[in-house]
């Protein structure tokens, strides 16, 4: 905390929207209403956000709803980060399901029970990486499919159940896939 | 961190020509790495990074309903009708709290005067008349300038948030009702009374008399009536008796005749 204060009477900065606030500070700022920290908070954020969308959302006119949507939430929520860990996962976490949210009105996914022991952790896939080496390879070798669900749940941290609205399958067929995806992986990674 | 996107990787993941096992190398250290974040930021299309501020600016500049009107429009109530209704002064919390609270304490009275329910019956139809008063006037409402010069203004607003303030009233009363000791048609016998001093309030209005001034004259009369008839008679409760209740409808119609015939006359601004 002393750090930044210190940095800012150097950089001579006004306030948060100066480019050495961290990204904590920002949010802070923005949780008193200060709408100039969400404007900083958007020039950092708002196009990385936009392009890892448009990779999980063929149709921009929906990015482009999410990325502001998402800003909003951050405008009206800032009060809910928890002031640990990085802003942008917290970002990303907002943004990944307003874009659900939005998908989820469009196509209608039936919904089945879920049983939550199959999925994957992040950790678990990192973990598989360290041990064995050559995970690139590995996910290369996996079909387009089986790396779709790797992708929604391990690394845009959802659930099965937000992994298939995402997706547009069955929340059983995320969890068959996953299941073979990480046979897949091991068995390559072995 | 010492390890850093390269310069073509960032290039071919925005443009999305890349294989997707370099696109979750990238997804996860961007995430983490403000430095790769702002390499990509400076590709960025302006246009459309300016677009998407507008709209996140727009909305942060749209007043936030309140939790009432999304409950409202949940409910199937129109847009402006909500807004009108989640806007009406006496609808906020504090009224409905004190609204409860005076209640509970008419209940409370009236156990402790041994089951007589005279005391919830003399109060419980003052419970919209003190919410109309708050409903239409200078005193308690910020924006009635500007109502009293708007389309749905003046006599239409006051009919939509009495309506409110009524139902308001008699759901909150009907909840005390139950709580009274032996709770016969006494329960309700407030239900025609307090529709009744209702319009006789707003039909008052609708003459010279301020909104405070017809509630307060309305108001008082009613308890006069209630402790005139109860010290009179033997009866008890002869103010809310078939006959009582049968003048009050009479009563609550013709008022509401008035009211009808001088609806003109409220659009005109009223002296508070």
């Amino acid at each position: 905390m002393n750090r930044y204060g210190i940095e800012m009477r150097q950089g001579g900065m006004s306030g948060v929207s100066g480019p050495t606030a961290t990204d904590q500070e920002m949010v802070a700022a923005v949780r008193e209403g200060d709408a100039a920290a969400l404007r900083a908070l958007y020039d950092r954020h708002g196009t990385w956000l936009a392009i890892r969308l448009a990779r999980r959302c063929a149709d921009p006119a929906i990015v482009e709803e999410v990325v502001q949507d998402t800003f909003l939430a951050v405008w009206r929520g800032a009060a809910r980060y928890r002031g640990e860990g990085e802003v942008a996962a917290w970002i990303w976490g907002i943004a990944i399901r307003r874009l659900i949210d939005r998908l989820r009105t469009r196509r209608q996914t039936a919904e089945l029970p879920e049983r939550p022991d199959l999925e994957p952790s992040a950790e678990e896939l990192v973990l598989l990486g360290i041990e064995h080496g050559d995970l690139a390879s590995a996910m290369g070798r996996l079909s387009p499919e089986l790396r779709a669900v790797i992708q929604a749940t391990a690394l845009d941290g959802l659930t099965t159940r937000e992994a298939a609205h995402l997706l547009g399958i069955p929340p059983g067929t995320v969890k068959t896939r996953l299941m073979r995806a990480r046979r897949e992986l091991r068995e390559a990674l072995a | 961190m010492s390890w850093h996107v390269q310069a073509p990787t960032i290039d071919a993941y925005v443009s999305g020509r890349i294989d997707e096992t370099a696109a979750f190398s990238v997804e996860a250290h961007v995430l983490a790495c403000s430095q790769c974040r702002e390499a990509l930021s400076i590709r960025a299309d302006t246009d459309r990074h300016e677009r998407i501020w507008a709209g996140v600016r727009e909305g942060i500049e749209r007043p936030r309903e309140r939790a009432a009107e999304r409950l409202l429009r949940a409910m199937g109530v129109r847009n402006d009708l909500a807004r009108l209704l989640a806007t009406t002064p006496m609808l906020r919390g504090s009224w409905v709290v004190a609204v409860a609270l005076t209640l509970a304490f008419a209940v409370i009275a009236s156990r402790a005067a041994g089951g007589d329910p005279l005391p919830f019956l003399a109060l419980a139809p003052l419970v919209p008349l003190a919410g109309i008063t708050a409903a239409f006037g200078r005193p308690a409402d910020p924006a009635w300038e500007l109502e009293l010069s708007t389309p749905t203004g003046g006599f239409t607003l006051m009919l939509i948030r009495s309506t409110a303030v009524l139902a308001v009233s008699v759901l909150l009363a009907g909840i005390a009702a139950t709580a009274l000791p032996h709770a016969g048609w006494e329960a309700a016998a407030w239900l025609l009374p307090a529709l009744g001093l209702t319009v006789v309030t707003l039909a008052a209005t609708s003459t010279r008399l301020s909104t405070v001034t017809a509630a307060a004259t309305v108001g008082c009369g009613w308890l006069v009536l209630v402790v005139v008839t109860d010290r009179l008679t033997d009866r008890p409760l002869a103010a809310f008796g078939p006959g009582a209740q049968l003048a009050f409808a009479a009563m609550t119609a013709a008022a509401a005749v008035i009211l009808q015939a001088r609806h003109t006359a409220v659009e005109r601004p009223t002296r508070i």
